[in-house]
């Protein structure tokens, strides 16, 4: 087997003095679809910043392709990684095609002015994404579903390799979230890498291959989706009664009686 | 790499001083004329012999000349009281006396003068004393070739010694000499006359902080010829400033007030001060008309009014 | 007039918009040399510098009662404007200021505290340094702000970002730079406060500067305003959040901390002969951003322009107006006088167009 694409070895880190990650190893590989699942506070967020080198971890290290996050330049991240994060207020009126242009910023130089090959680009990501009619639409305007839409298509439009997605179908209606985890399948067929965090362990069943699952700072169990998950880790971990079903050949868990 | 980052900026902003430092180091000379003047001009003949009042002045000064401008209200009395009062072409807002000169254009207040009005004035010579902003002004002349002198007027002295020297300005030195004369004469008669008196006073510029006239001021020196004793002569500060309660130490038997303030009734600010021996025996004195404070040719007014002041508590009713 | 309709940035966009501000600060500072406080006005200024006959008196008026303050308004100005337009990037609110850091505390504080010690402390340094030591001791303080402000950001622990502490501190130097100046002007002579007081209202009556003086101070500025457009879209999406714009490949800290830098350098080469102009930093920025739009590539540079032909304008109109009031008007009265309205009209006009795009 090939050097894994993310290696993530003996991470640790804390904020103020309280501990949120403790010795996590966590290995994906090119191509993995990957689940990152645990109840609220289990250091998910953390775990996947850190993975994008957006923290600097106390101790630990995060390797891509081999190379250590450290040593690299951010522009040489980004041009490996995407990381999508929830939406955050716009405080200027960037138009949602701009937006979606600061895809093209680690792969542009620094004097250069959108192409008409990007903004063709740019386009045709909005336009999977439903949201082609909102291009002029400054993002201060547009709904949370609207922006997080923004935000992927941006990712598209990144062509990165790896992409990090902190829950990304949060604002987002059934449909829609249908759609944008449609868009991680593609990029997983494409070849891509993906590690997303997720509540929705139904949507993990169904998109995902393979899953890590995070409980107080410690990554208690890694594997295949579907061999990993089951009731007594799951409500060992959620620290609820959770059952399984199965729905029209589709996993659910839900809460027990 | 946060020290690194540090640190280039700092770098930066060093080296910028430093530029900056060597551009000001070939600044335009002219910057100190005043003191070279003053230095250098000891030594030759008298009638060339720069002034001590004179702080700064362009190197090249017209005989006669025909356009002034003054920059401050007692060169502009000064220049009429030498007879050459229709060759001035424009004064400060602050230029009251003599009636004429309410006609006469301004150019602003004299610490901040508009420097265009002035050119546009076309004047042969720039007139005008040290203050705050002279220096800047004197600059702004120098650069445009402009002919000006700045001239010091702080104490008695200084203002009998400017009349001559603005009187040589302006080549009407007779004139000069003869009014310095005639003030001094005036001075030493007052003096004479009140040379046993010495009556405890008190000096007020102003209210909102109490500021008065201490040793070394043009104040002190009036009232310490109107046969007054300045109560707070011994003060180390030129002007200073006192509280209600070193004022109540002093105890002054007259307190001169010359802040204007031509909407306050007489003696409503020191009323209230009963404790205040001149305001209990009806000591307290306003003076509002600007006379009493400006150095120039009605200084001899001024120091009657003084001297009504200290002696029958006499003062101005508004 | 580039309108917002395509609004992401275009290269024929961007010149438009550059030629556009480009005329108005020509036009302005064409206005600027013909007009002043004496009646010397009009066409007889143009037809006189194009034939070169000028009286002597004439020639004065222009070349150094009226050029040396259109020179040092212009670069005063686009200082200023590209100042703020930098810090409400850095700091992501629309209504920071170009003194929101404590630049202007420090600059003023550095100024004051040299017009209070100067006779007593500094005699004989300042005679060498003559004019310049009250604007050299403004730079120092503001650039000695800045240090602060580094060096209060780099002992805070990493977790809270640098956003807060960089406010923070700013209001904290200007609150103490405030009381330290009030402290001093109530123990200094009276005459001396009135000096303050000049310093302090922020005046462009810089007639006696050299050109040279002017020259470079201008070649500072103009390196600073080049080195910010160097990352000019870096601050495009820095604006979007410290996140967000590491994810996209942009250094932040090295980002924040030099273009702050490089900015609180102009702001503070302009503060130090000037004082503390207000409004320019703070309404053409933002009046800008509701015209050309939020791209920084365009912006910046629209800025400099910008702020450069506001505040000639600003002065212009402060000479124009001493026949009225027959005293020399505080340049800051006017910019807060033209600034005002003026915010408000764009401010109208952007809610309006947003009105009609929502759904």
């Amino acid at each position: 087997m090939s050097e894994p694409i993310l290696q993530i070895d003996g991470l640790t880190h804390g904020f103020a003095g309280v501990p949120v990650l403790h010795q996590v190893d966590l290995t994906v590989e090119a191509g993995d679809s990957m689940a990152l699942i645990g109840p609220n506070g289990a250091g998910k967020t953390t775990l996947l910043r850190a993975a994008g080198g957006l923290l600097e971890p106390d101790a630990g290290s995060v390797r891509i392709d081999g190379r250590d996050l450290a040593e690299m330049s951010r522009r040489e991240i980004a041009r490996r990684m995407s990381y999508l994060s929830q939406a955050t207020p716009q405080v200027f009126d960037f138009s949602a095609l701009e937006l979606v242009l600061m895809g093209f910023h680690a792969r542009t130089g620094r004097f250069s002015l959108p192409s008409k090959t990007q903004r063709e680009r740019a386009h045709a990501a909005m336009r999977q994404l439903e949201i082609e009619h909102l291009a002029e639409r400054p993002a201060s305007v547009l709904s949370g579903g609207e922006l997080q839409r923004v935000l992927m298509a941006r990712t598209l439009v990144a062509r990165a390799d790896v992409w990090l997605l902190d829950e990304p179908t949060s604002h987002l209606d059934v449909r829609h979230q249908l759609a944008m985890l449609r868009q991680v399948g593609g990029h997983v067929g494409d070849g891509g890498t993906v590690l997303a965090v997720l509540h929705d362990l139904g949507l993990v069943h169904r998109f995902f291959d393979r899953v890590a699952v995070l409980k107080a700072g410690e990554l208690v169990a890694t594997g295949p989706v579907d061999e990993t998950l089951n009731t007594d880790l799951l409500s060992d971990v959620f620290e609820v009664e959770l059952v399984r079903g199965e729905v029209d050949g589709q996993t659910v868990w839900t809460v027990g009686g | 790499m946060t020290l690194d980052a540090h640190l280039k900026p700092t770098g930066l902003f060093l080296s910028i001083l430093l530029v900056l430092a060597c551009v000001s180091g070939c600044e335009r000379p002219g910057e100190s004329t005043g003191d070279n003047a003053d230095e250098t001009a000891s030594e030759t003949a008298d009638d060339k012999k720069a002034p001590r009042v004179l702080e700064a002045a362009s190197d090249e000064l017209p005989d006669e000349p025909k356009r002034i401008v003054s920059l401050a209200p007692n060169i502009t009395e000064t220049l009429f009281a030498l007879g050459v009062g229709d060759r001035v072409v424009a004064v400060t807002n602050f230029c009251d006396y003599p009636p004429e000169v309410e006609s006469l254009p301004s150019i602003g207040s004299f610490s901040n003068p508009d420097f265009e009005t002035i050119l546009a004035k076309k004047p042969d010579l720039v007139v005008g004393i040290t203050s705050g902003g002279d220096k800047s002004v004197a600059d702004k002349l120098e650069g445009a070739g402009v002919p000006y002198a700045f001239l010091r007027t702080y104490t008695v002295q200084d203002t009998l010694e400017m009349f001559e020297a603005v009187g040589d300005l302006v080549g009407r030195s007779d004139a000069g000499r003869r009014l310095a004369a005639r003030i001094e004469q005036d001075f030493e008669d007052v003096r004479q006359k009140y040379s046993d008196a010495s009556v405890p006073t008190l000096l007020v510029y102003g209210h909102d902080p109490l500021v008065a006239a201490g040793p070394g001021t043009f104040g002190h020196q009036l009232l310490e010829m109107a046969g007054g004793k300045n109560v707070v002569a011994d003060s180390d500060k030129k002007f200073p400033r006192l509280d209600l309660e070193k004022v109540l130490a002093l105890q002054p038997e007259r307190i001169i007030d010359t802040s204007m303030r031509p909407e306050q009734a007489e003696g409503s600010y020191w009323d209230q001060h009963t404790g205040l021996k001149a305001v209990q025996s009806g000591g307290v004195v306003h003076l509002t008309d600007p006379v009493v404070l400006r150095p120039g040719p009605r200084i001899d007014e001024g120091l009657r009014r003084i001297v009504d002041a200290i002696h029958d508590a006499e003062g101005d009713s508004r | 007039m580039t309108t917002r309709r395509d609004r992401a940035l275009t290269s024929r966009g961007l010149w438009q918009a550059v030629l556009a501000v480009s005329l108005l600060y020509v036009a302005v500072s064409v206005m600027a040399l013909t007009y002043g406080s004496s009646d010397f006005g009009g066409w007889q200024v143009v037809s006189g510098l194009v034939s070169g006959e000028l009286t002597p008196s004439q020639h004065a008026i222009v070349w150094h009662a009226r050029m040396p303050r259109i020179l040092f308004a212009g670069i005063v100005g686009a200082a200023l404007a590209v100042g703020g337009a930098v810090f409400q990037a850095v700091l992501r609110n629309p209504l920071a200021d170009p003194y929101i850091l404590g630049i202007s505390g420090g600059a003023a504080l550095g100024g004051t505290l040299l017009l209070a010690l100067e006779a007593a402390v500094f005699g004989g340094a300042m005679t060498y340094l003559g004019q310049l030591s009250p604007p050299i001791a403004a730079f120092i303080g503001a650039m000695g702000t800045l240090s602060i402000i580094f060096g209060v950001a780099r002992w805070t622990p990493a977790g809270r970002t640098g956003n807060y502490v960089l406010l923070l501190t700013g209001v904290i130097v200007n609150a103490f730079a405030s009381a330290v100046i009030l402290f001093l002007k109530s123990v200094v002579s009276a005459r001396k406060a009135q000096e303050m007081l000049f310093y302090l209202m922020g005046t462009l009556t810089v007639e006696g500067l050299s050109f040279q003086l002017i020259a470079s101070v201008g070649g500072v500025v103009l390196a600073c305003l080049a080195a910010i457009i160097w990352y000019a879209r870096d601050l495009n999406v820095l604006s979007l959040g410290d996140d967000e714009a590491a994810a996209l490949g942009v250094d932040v800290e090295r980002t924040r901390w030099w273009t702050v830098a490089i900015a609180s350098l102009a702001v503070a080469c302009a503060v130090a002969f000037t004082g503390l102009i207000g409004f320019v930093g703070l309404v053409v920025p933002h009046g800008l951003r509701l015209v050309v739009g939020p791209d920084h590539r365009v912006l910046i540079p629209c800025c400099a322009l910008g702020g450069a032909a506001f505040l000639t304008g600003a002065d212009l109109l402060t000479r124009a107006s001493f026949a009225v009031f027959s005293t020399t008007l505080p340049v800051g009265v006017v910019t807060a006088f033209v600034g005002a309205p003026l915010f408000v009209v764009f401010l109208w006009r952007n809610l309006r167009q947003d009105a009609e795009g929502v759904r």
